[in-house]
């Protein structure tokens, strides 16, 4: 009967032992550089956030038992929702975080599982006492309980998620903390638009200077009317002077480039705002060749004949490549999404619970 | 309204206001009904400061991305008194 007790105790041992691991490591008592929506939480979105081996050493030989995501710690109260989720975990698969794929199924390999699915309660999360005070309270992250451990081996670790809100239950903003870099681009604005805008909005061409570094998803921005087609001309040049286009019959438009790359689309006009705008995206590989590096860009739209430029862009890459082990990609607010935008250098601040 | 607040919440008229956004990078604000559009950055944080709101109590005004489909959302200005 002894040995019987003995024998249970020490098969039991190894399964009671649990633990967590935090990333990054430092996020207590700081509040990460950035935030961000969690897929589903406020709107329809899918997710993957990938997180490095390097920073999921202790959790290797083991099963992960919960996840949880730590509020922002912006000087907000944050209103309870619910959301129906869907999560995936896959490991290996994407062989170095800061080159995920903007296809979300491209991240995943076969051996993929789908370790939860089901409605999640967003807490109701006070304000911050201050922003660096945030823990993993039960009103300050949003936590997933697997219903089965998911052994955790090694390799980049790629936390798959999609839902939207439970008709009814959808808060308004429940931001999750996130952790960069802080490594930018710059933009700088140059030559004369033909593109009317408003007063106060003095470029008809924009870009999101965190994103223009190597690795990245760099998103820009063009403003023309609705239905005009849209194109963003990519140069590694720009003209010594730019061509006024009056003989095509658009005086007093300039081109200010030799494109290299022309990407096509339709400006939308927004539901309720005066503007109508074209995006563009495009994906900057995670070399070397890409740090520091600098392009030139405008826009062209096109109706019935007529055609309108914007002002011309020069934009200057980030000076370095990714420090943090990680990758954030991350769809627009729809259903169904197949790709996202990726944030490179980043990884959502969370606490991983393990046995 | 979709991962956008306010703080004060809501904003009043002649205070300063700060727009947390859920990423960095070019937002622009519009006071519905007039037209009026400015352009204004988000920090890493996701924080945008205005000195003072842009209009006067009662005004209504739509923050966005202008992706598409854009993260938007709206606010109102209360009035001091």
């Amino acid at each position: 009967m002894p040995y019987r007790v003995l024998t249970c105790a020490l098969l039991l041992l190894p399964l009671a032992a649990q633990g967590s691991v935090l990333v990054p490591r430092d996020a207590l008592g700081r509040d990460g550089r950035g935030l961000g929506p969690l897929a589903g939480a406020t709107s329809p979105r899918r997710q993957q956030f990938l997180i490095g081996e390097g920073l999921l050493v202790a959790l290797r030989g083991h099963g992960i038992l919960r996840i949880s995501f730590r509020r922002d710690g912006q000087p907000s109260s944050l209103a309870s929702g619910k959301t129906i989720i869907t999560v995936k975990l896959d490991q290996q698969t994407v062989q170095d975080p800061w080159r995920p794929s903007t296809t979300f199924q491209e991240n995943l390999g076969p051996s993929a599982a789908t370790v939860f699915q089901g409605e999640i309660v967003l807490p109701t999360s006070p304000r911050p006492a201050h922003r660096d005070s945030v823990g993993f309270g039960s009103s300050e992250a949003i936590s997933i309980d697997l219903p089965q451990p998911y052994l955790y081996l090694g390799g980049t670790l790629c936390i798959d998620v999609e839902g939207e809100p439970v008709q009814g239950f959808a808060t308004r903003a429940w931001p999750i903390d996130i952790d960069r870099d802080g490594a930018r681009g710059v933009i700088t604005t140059e030559g004369r638009s033909c593109v009317v805008t408003p007063e106060r909005v003095t470029r008809s061409i924009t870009a999101d200077p965190v994103a223009l570094r190597p690795g990245a998803t760099a998103r820009f921005v063009g403003f023309g009317a609705g239905g005009e087609l849209a194109g963003l001309l990519l140069a590694s040049q720009k003209l010594p002077s730019p061509i006024d286009l009056g003989f095509l019959g658009a005086p007093g438009c300039e081109l200010g480039v030799v494109p290299i790359l022309e990407m096509w689309s339709t400006a939308t006009a927004h539901r309720r705002g005066p503007l109508a705008a074209a995006n563009a995206y495009l994906s900057v590989p995670h070399a070397a060749q890409f740090v520091s590096a600098r392009l030139h860009a405008q826009w062209l739209f096109v109706q019935g004949g007529a055609i309108r430029t914007t002002q011309t862009m020069t934009l200057d890459l980030a000076p370095v490549l990714a420090s943090i082990d990680g990758a954030i990609v991350t769809s627009l607010p729809q259903r169904g999404a197949s790709s996202g935008e990726i944030q490179v250098s980043a990884v959502p601040v969370v606490r991983i619970d393990w046995q | 309204m979709s991962d956008i607040t306010t703080e004060p919440d809501p904003p009043v008229e002649g205070q300063t206001i700060v727009i947390t956004v859920p990423h960095a990078g070019p937002w622009f604000i519009a006071r519905d009904g007039s037209g009026e559009v400015t352009e204004v950055t988000a920090n890493d944080r996701g924080e945008i400061e205005l000195p003072a709101p842009p209009g006067r109590g009662g005004d209504t005004f739509t923050v966005t991305d202008y992706r598409d489909p854009a993260t938007d959302g709206n606010f109102s200005i209360q009035s001091q008194t």
